[in-house]
């Protein structure tokens, strides 16, 4: 039998390629400085322990047999004799079944070959995780003072584990007395049907991934096992899973990845639920004869024949029984219906199941061969879900999730997949010659990194929220993209190039994790793109502010910016001249590394000062100081972000600049009592009194608050600190109620109205725009304090950001950022009671307001589909570009009301429904409203 | 000790326990006070930065681990310039774990960061403390022509074995 397959890596060619991974650094490290005190026994359960860890990361099957039979050789030695080993290997085993389920069939190979040598291993392992897998069950329904024990994070749920205890018993098959593992499919089988029953007109989420799972587990029973009476008794659990009754919602728009703009654009392709695809793939991998022949050494690995050997001579050798010794696998005590209906998981993939319609993401479709398999066939499904488990239980360790992913295809039969880095062109040629029949049978077009790859994407837009915050996922890419850089960067190229090319389809809120994913991978790549396939775009969308891809490229490069800073950024806006090879700058991108929140920034401040002072000849004074400064700036070789403030107040040329130099000394100082801040303001006041087109509650504001901004400005938390030190003072300005500590000497009562305190707020909101207009991330992070703080309401600052002139959420990431943290950190808020309800429908009253306000102003027939003109003939014409701009912020706005609408009212334990109805029904624009409307039939119990 | 014990629950290394260099120190001083707090630190130390990466870069990239309380930029004694480490101080341990699991080797303005688990921050820290007043794996390995040579900058090879700045 040709056992090696020299195409495929092991992990240690996969190690050797780079420079040693840190992980394997730090083993190496570990083992030498534990050799010099580590005790013999120790030493045995580590290596034991390390190698079991290790299964099935041989490339060449011959050995791994081999190297299996040999590590067996200790474990039966010593298994019954040093409790610590047994109980080490028993964890292992355990920890590998849930972590890393790929190698399930090289971890019964051991099991096989340890119960022909020592039957007792063998008994031990099945009757542990018996145990293992009722304390899952037992814990469905947990006794009252368990209850409150301390809940682990990282868990994917019971019912995602008791899958893979499932998956690996199956496999023991052989060496289970009378296929009684059928018995434990079958109760998990007919829980899940009964489940569902229980409430006929709703879904079930838990019942459905009980189906699921054991259904993609069935095939494992075949892994050692491929006798007639075993194919009988799997085709009648396939034929008790019929049963099954799928209930869903009629539509499910809100999880989809993509959103057709009612219907203005055709979608990348149907997106399709995993429930409704399992039972088709089971049924086509049974066949028409139900004989599995569509299963038989095509997905698995064959070691029977290498097995076969080993465990036959071992059997020979055994001094206490010639025969395979069979074990008992009695059924599990299953909880209630009721006590399942009660379950709320705590774990990651259970409670995705229970509380959404799962929806498988797709990427690598595009091409004209599969380079993943189909995604309604079982070899689809079945890799997704190693993948999706492997990426869930190993996030401890992304380095080592990277690697298990990269190597994914040599746990499984060696010719499903093409060589490992195969370039989409030899693919190609392999398809063309499947076609041409030159290959016969033909080869395998599938790509390991496609599938790895694609399934980390899909984790990343996993529709409500991701299991892990989403930089787990982006680092897990990285981590591949080190490993085998020549590999694995064309094949991110393709995923960029297919999320870019749909971005008008692309689900809102998915766009900003595009946005957030690039920017990290290329800050770890150099910020190395092909630029030059956008420069077309850029241009084409010139005059336009909201089109999806303009809005990417901007916000993309504002991102990086952040990251780094603007010269390295720009350095790596270049391409190479096809023609003459040499490197040419992309001067397109240039203009996209001005990353102020207002497009003209000299404009709006001395626009800003001007309106402030409200004199005459201030204009001409601001120009004179603000062109000198220009001129500073400018002949400095580099700038810091502070330098770049333009900070007036005390310049002896301005009105005022007496008292400003008074706050800049109070601010600058040590803290002063609250007595000195009233004097001041008072003196401030007194002294405007002096201009009287001054208004003077709001050049207070503005001077007193960018002065903490400016003195602070050396880094953000300078500027928290002296912020936080001045609480009481501030919120005296800003109108909100103030908790006083035991001597600390009070404020006059203040006598203002609610719309004064509303002028108070958004004068201080447009203070820090004002001051760190050039840097937006700052103004953000400063106004995410003040919030904090309890200066700013959130609604102020909410409103804010949606008003229509500037748009600054959709515009701005670093603002669309911010709110999404405003909204987060509300929802969360302890002492919240029923203001986040409130800030939660003044939100999607302001952005319904939005829509209206631009329907209105497109002057569409209320009745038809407001239409997105994509032709754009003439990217200069200003106002058809003006036109096309307000289409796209209309569906840019009902974007973002979905991505909240998901965010917030989907799964949320507050009743908004009736009030959400009520918001949604003022909508003018009637498709939008219906198509609106639907989301709340989605949520609808 | 039981943080050093292995418990083979797990099919890998996890990533957020204190490094070998932590760990080697409390047993060489046989004081595992300091180890025991980092497990449950809110802190972390992050090396190998550029001198010229600000504080908000740092926020950027470290705020997708949980939000941050506080950034403290590790100086030069001397000149009180940004001298390659800080300490980022979250405000759950969940951000310093999830730092530690996430970011370890990240690249940011072209340095690969080395981040460790953290006891604390107590103020001095934030000063280098090479002979020069910047940090001091970075001043020895610019001192020693082979190891500042090595891969271009005092890159991690060098770490755990030389003295390391403020800490």
């Amino acid at each position: 039998m040709d056992s090696y397959n020299p195409g495929k890596r092991s992990r240690d060619d996969f190690e050797s390629d780079n420079y040693a991974a840190p992980q394997q650094q730090f083993e190496d490290e570990n083992a030498e400085s534990k050799r010099q005190h580590v005790d013999p026994t120790q030493e045995l359960i580590n290596n034991v322990c390390k190698d079991i860890r290790r299964l099935g990361e041989n490339p060449n099957i011959a050995n791994q047999v081999a190297d299996v039979s040999y590590i067996s050789n200790p474990i039966v030695a010593e298994f019954e004799k040093i409790d610590n080993l047994r109980n080490a290997i028993l964890s292992t085993i355990y920890a590998v079944i849930i972590e890393q389920p790929q190698k399930i069939n090289a971890l019964s190979n051991l099991i096989l070959i340890c119960n022909s040598k020592n039957f007792v291993v063998a008994k031990y392992v099945i009757e542990y995780l018996h145990a293992k897998a009722q304390t899952l069950l037992d814990s469905i329904a947990p006794k009252k003072e368990e209850a409150d024990e301390d809940v682990d994070e990282e868990d994917a749920g019971v019912f995602n584990n008791l899958k893979s205890i499932l998956k690996f018993l199956a496999t023991l098959a052989p060496i289970i007395e009378g296929y009684s593992i059928i018995n434990i499919f079958k109760q998990f089988l007919k829980l899940a049907i009964d489940l569902q029953n229980e409430t006929p007109d709703n879904r079930n989420g838990t019942a459905q991934e009980i189906f699921y799972n054991s259904l993609i587990a069935v095939p494992y029973l075949f892994s050692n096992d491929f006798s007639q009476e075993l194919i009988d008794q799997v085709n009648e659990l396939v034929a008790l899973a019929k049963d099954f009754k799928i209930v869903e919602s009629a539509t499910n728009t809100l999880l989809q990845p993509f959103d057709s703009k009612l219907d203005n654009y055709k979608l990348p392709y149907e997106p399709v639920k995993m429930i409704d695809l399992i039972y088709n793939a089971i049924l086509t991998l049974q066949g028409e004869e139900k004989d599995w022949v569509n299963l038989k050494h095509k997905l698995f690995l064959d070691f029977s024949e290498l097995l076969a050997s080993i465990i036959e001579e071992a059997l020979q050798n055994n001094p206490i029984s010639n025969a395979l010794v069979k074990h008992q696998l009695p059924q599990l005590s299953l909880p209630t219906i009721a006590q399942v209906q009660e379950y709320k998981p705590v774990g990651s993939i259970d409670k995705l199941w229970k509380e959404n319609s799962r929806v498988l993401f797709q990427v690598y479709n595009s091409t004209e061969f599969e380079t993943v398999p189909r995604i309604d066939s079982y070899f689809g499904l079945f890799f997704k879900d190693l993948s999706f488990d492997i990426l869930t239980n190993l996030s401890f360790n992304k380095n080592e999730a990277s690697i298990q992913l990269s190597i994914l295809d040599l746990f499984f039969s060696k010719d499903l997949f093409a060589p490992p880095g195969s370039s989409i062109d030899s693919l190609t040629m392999i398809h063309e010659d499947n076609k041409s029949g030159e290959n016969v049978p033909p080869l395998s077009t599938w790509k390991i990194e496609d599938i790895a790859v694609e399934s980390i994407l899909t984790m990343i837009f996993q529709l409500p929220v991701t299991l892990y915050r989403e930089i787990y996922y982006y680092t897990v890419l990285i981590s591949c993209c080190r490993e085998s850089p020549e590999s694995i960067a064309p094949v991110f190229g393709r995923a960029i190039r297919y999320f870019y090319n749909n971005l008008e389809t692309l689900d809102y809120e998915l766009k900003l994790r595009f946005l957030d994913w690039m920017t990290t991978q290329i800050s770890n790549f150099e910020f190395s793109w092909k630029w030059d396939e956008w420069v077309a775009d850029s241009q084409k969308f010139k005059h336009l502010r909201h089109h999806p891809k303009k809005n990417f490229i901007k916000n993309l490069i504002a991102k990086e910016v952040r990251l780094s800073n603007k010269n390295r950024i720009k350095d790596s806006f270049v391409a190479v001249n096809p023609e003459t090879s040499e490197m040419v700058n992309l001067e397109e991108f240039y203009q996209y590394l001005n990353i102020s929140l207002f497009e003209d920034e000299t404009k709006f401040i001395l626009d800003y000062d001007t309106a402030l002072y409200n004199q005459e000849g201030t204009r001409e004074i601001l120009e004179k100081i603000h062109l000198e400064k220009r001129e500073q700036l400018a002949a400095k070789p580099a700038v810091f972000a502070q330098e770049e403030i333009f900070f007036n107040f005390s310049l002896p040329e301005l009105p005022l600049h007496g008292v400003a130099s008074k706050v800049y000394d109070f601010v600058v100082a040590h803290w002063k009592p609250n007595t000195d801040f009233d004097e001041l303001c008072k003196e401030i006041l007194e002294a405007t009194k002096e201009f009287p087109d001054i208004n003077g509650i709001k050049f207070m504001i503005n001077l007193i608050f960018q002065t903490y901004a400016y003195i602070g400005s050396r880094s953000i938390y300078s500027v928290v600190s002296i912020l936080s030190r001045d609480v009481n003072k501030l919120k005296y300005l800003s109108g909100s109620p103030i908790e006083y500590t035991e001597q600390e000497p009070k404020f006059e009562e203040q006598e203002i109205s609610p719309e004064e305190i509303t002028d108070r707020q958004n004068w201080i909101i447009e203070s820090i725009f004002r001051v760190w207009i050039h840097q937006p991330q700052e103004v953000f992070l400063i106004l995410e304090y003040l919030i904090e703080f309890g200066i700013l309401k959130p609604e102020n600052l909410v409103l804010k950001t949606l008003d229509l002139e500037n748009n600054l959420i959709l515009e701005n990431v670093s603002c669309m950022e911010s709110m999404n943290r405003v909204l987060f950190n509300s929802s969360i808020a302890t002492d919240k009671g029923d203001s986040f309800k409130k800030l939660i429908l003044l939100l999607f009253n302001a952005i319904t307001r939005n829509l209206n306000a631009i329907s209105g102003e497109l002057q569409e027939d209320k009745n038809e589909i407001i239409k997105i003109t994509k032709d754009i003939e003439d990217p200069e014409a200003l106002e058809v570009s003006k036109r096309i701009d307000q289409e796209w912020l209309f569906y840019e706005y009902k974007g973002l009301l979905k991505s909240y609408f998901r965010r917030y009212i989907k799964n949320s334990e507050i009743d908004y429904l009736s009030d959400i109805r009520e918001i949604f029904d003022t909508i003018e624009n009637v498709p939008a409203k219906d198509d609106m409307l639907q989301w709340l039939d989605e949520v609808s119990p | 000790m039981e943080l050093l014990e292995e418990k083979y629950n797990h099919s890998a290394e996890r990533l957020d326990k204190p490094s070998q260099y932590l760990i080697k120190r409390a047993v060489r001083r046989q004081n595992f006070d300091n180890l025991q707090k980092s497990l449950h630190s809110k802190t972390v130390y992050v090396g190998n930065l550029s001198h010229f990466t600000t504080e908000e870069q740092i926020h950027e990239l470290f705020s997708k681990c949980g939000s941050i309380d506080r950034i403290i930029m590790g100086l030069d004694r001397n000149k009180l310039t940004p001298c390659g480490f800080c300490f980022v101080v979250y405000k759950l341990e969940e951000g310093s774990l999830n730092a530690m699991k996430f970011l370890q080797k990240t690249i940011l303005d072209g340095q690969s960061l080395s981040i460790d688990l953290d006891p604390g921050f107590r103020e001095g820290r934030q000063f280098g403390r090479g002979i020069y007043g910047g940090q001091a794996s970075q001043e020895a390995s610019s001192e020693n022509g082979q190891r500042g040579g090595f891969r271009g900058r005092g890159g991690f090879r060098s770490r755990g074995r030389g003295f390391r700045g403020g800490r």
